[in-house]
């Protein structure tokens, strides 16, 4: 007896099993319209991430960007491909360390900013070691864990 | 338009990974450490500029690391992994065909257009990864593997260290191929290069300019094609790869700290039944299973195991592999250590069409099917549901380990619990 083929068959008659409930129950009169649509979900892989080669996680401590709707505990996503441009919520490393700041141009200077009162930007023309890690592209907020 | 062979890797691979998603150790003198912390098996481009020697024991440099003020870093082969698996998928999408040689090295081609050199077209897909991923790599171009190996060893040498070199383009080869060592010629052996430098030959010049009837003689058909590669001529095709994954690897921290063989051998089970599920999940087989265990990094009495075994007939079946497994733990387990993370690796995984069966065997065959079939009802069944209805008796967990809320001292890519912080003070 070849394993191979009686296992190969026995797959075959398992995932007959599986065959989406809905197209059999709607075989007599009209064909249903939403027939074709079965198939579709929402899913949020596919929504959020668009490159998920250079799409990375990080998660988000301070609040220095709350008026940005990024709050402590977040979990940003993160895609490198993207070129970053002044507006974007930006992932830079300074001083060793991820920081997340607002990239925004002034008179041909960039600088990077809190989206908080008080909080002075940082001219990034004055450090010689930056570097932009990433455009931030959401922030995942658990409402329920909400501590601000 | 001719075809040319690439040859890319990462710089310092494992380095790199580790530098890539922690900015404390950018630009900083580190070394990565093999599994159990036994010996160095990455530096930092800086930790290999102060001399510190690759595939040296960690107790022996221990002291002289710390003098240095070297940073040091356990493998974090989940994190590796990813890496390599996207670096892998751009690289995928940039050449025409792509063969994974190995964790942080492939082999591709491209097209050339007519004559001309293609240090742009490397420049721009190394700019491209890097924005990418966040790791530098080295690309050599020439036209055999050979030659592209000894171009992306000459990338890193010369070219003003931009990581790119085209010997394909080069009309005399000579002046270069004679600064490489014969040692460092791809398929050359430590044996042969010790009989090549018996003969004289110490450069990749001189190999290619010997008898080859010399070689053949000696080595037969497989010398003779390094020869011919190193002369132009394509011996050693390509072999696509599909991006299949290497190896499964299931590993937690647990919420509690595990202290009896009894409950590591639980957790243990139940990592094997993930992982032999995911294998027959991609139709794969495997033919060896480690077993590691540490305590919490930063405890004083820190402990670190692992156990590997292989299998003899490669196999997808929870219960081969739940077998092997406890007697791995059994290995590494020491009683009085609070052990906080554990984990399973399955390697050498391959394709289920194409298996090696034991000949003339009926009685094994015919249990392996069985096997095979009992394993794929409980996958099936499982599959329907949130949870899993089906559970193999040994797995039957009483209290909650999971993982735990704490950051976790390595920095992973592929675990939630694990991802590095940025902070928004």
């Amino acid at each position: 007896m070849d394993s191979r083929n009686s296992y190969s068959s026995l797959k075959k008659s398992l995932s007959k099993l599986l065959i989406p409930l809905v197209k059999d129950t709607i075989s007599a009169g009209f064909p249903s319209p939403a027939e074709d649509y079965i198939e579709l979900g929402i899913d949020l892989n596919k929504y959020l991430i668009k490159n998920p080669i250079s799409t990375f996680f990080l998660r988000v401590s301070g609040n220095s960007m709350n008026n940005a709707g990024i709050y402590n505990n977040d979990l940003l996503i993160i895609d490198r491909s993207i070129n970053p441009n002044p507006g974007h919520i930006v992932v830079a490393l300074l001083d060793g360390e991820f920081t997340l700041k607002r990239l925004i141009k002034k008179q041909n200077n960039y600088y990077l900013k809190a989206d908080k009162e008080n909080y002075p930007a940082i001219n990034l023309y004055e450090y010689i070691d930056i570097q932009i890690w990433g455009v931030a592209i959401y922030s995942i907020h658990e409402l329920q864990k909400s501590k601000i | 338009m001719s075809k040319v062979i690439l040859q890319i890797d990462g710089n310092n691979f494992y380095a790199s990974c580790e530098q890539m998603i922690d900015p404390s150790i950018r630009g900083k003198a580190l070394v990565v450490l093999s599994n159990n912390d036994g010996c160095i098996i990455a530096r930092s481009s800086e930790a290999r500029k102060m001399g510190i020697p690759m595939g040296q024991p960690y107790f022996k440099l221990k002291n002289k690391l710390t003098q240095l003020n070297i940073n040091v870093r356990s493998s974090n082969y989940e994190l590796y992994g990813d890496i390599s698996n996207r670096l892998m998928q751009l690289l995928k999408k940039n050449c025409e065909e792509l063969e994974i040689y190995s964790i942080d090295e492939a082999f591709g081609t491209i097209k050339r257009p007519k004559e001309k050199c293609l240090y742009k077209w490397g420049k721009d897909l190394r700019a491209l990864v890097y924005q990418n991923i966040g790791i530098p790599i080295s690309i050599g171009i020439g036209e055999t593997k050979v030659l592209s190996k000894i171009s992306n060893h000459l990338a890193k040498k010369i070219q003003n260290k931009s990581g790119i070199f085209d010997i394909g383009i080069i009309v005399n080869k000579d002046p270069y191929l004679n600064q490489i060592k014969v040692d460092k010629v791809w398929g050359i052996g430590k044996r042969m290069s010790i009989w090549l430098k018996s003969k004289g030959i110490t450069s990749a010049l001189e190999l290619r300019d010997m008898s080859s009837n010399q070689i053949k003689e000696q080595y037969g058909v497989v010398g003779l094609r390094t020869q011919s590669e190193l002369k132009g001529n394509i011996c050693i095709p390509i072999k696509e790869t599909s991006l299949d994954r290497k190896q499964i690897c299931i590993s937690r921290s647990f919420s509690y700290p595990i202290d009896s063989l009894e409950e590591l051998n639980q957790v243990i089970i139940k990592f094997v039944l993930i992982a032999s599920a995911k294998l027959r999940k991609y139709n794969k087989l495997s033919s060896a299973i480690t077993v590691f265990t540490t305590t919490n990094t930063h405890s004083k009495e820190f402990y670190k195991s692992e156990s590997t075994e292989k299998i003899e007939i490669p196999t997808s079946d929870s219960r081969i592999m739940i077998k092997k497994s406890l007697g791995l733990t059994k290995k590494i387990f020491k009683p009085y250590r609070n052990l906080k993370k554990a984990g399973v690796i399955l390697h050498k995984l391959q394709s289920n069409k194409y298996t090696q069966k034991l000949l003339f065997n009926e009685k094994i065959i015919q249990n392996e099917f069985n096997q095979d079939r009992l394993n794929y009802i409980i996958d099936e069944i499982n599959n329907r549901s949130d949870r899993d209805i089906i559970n193999w008796g040994s797995s039957i967990i009483e209290k909650e380990w999971g993982p735990r809320r704490e950051k976790l001292s390595s920095i992973k890519t592929t675990d939630i619990e694990s991802i590095p912080i940025i902070y928004a003070n």
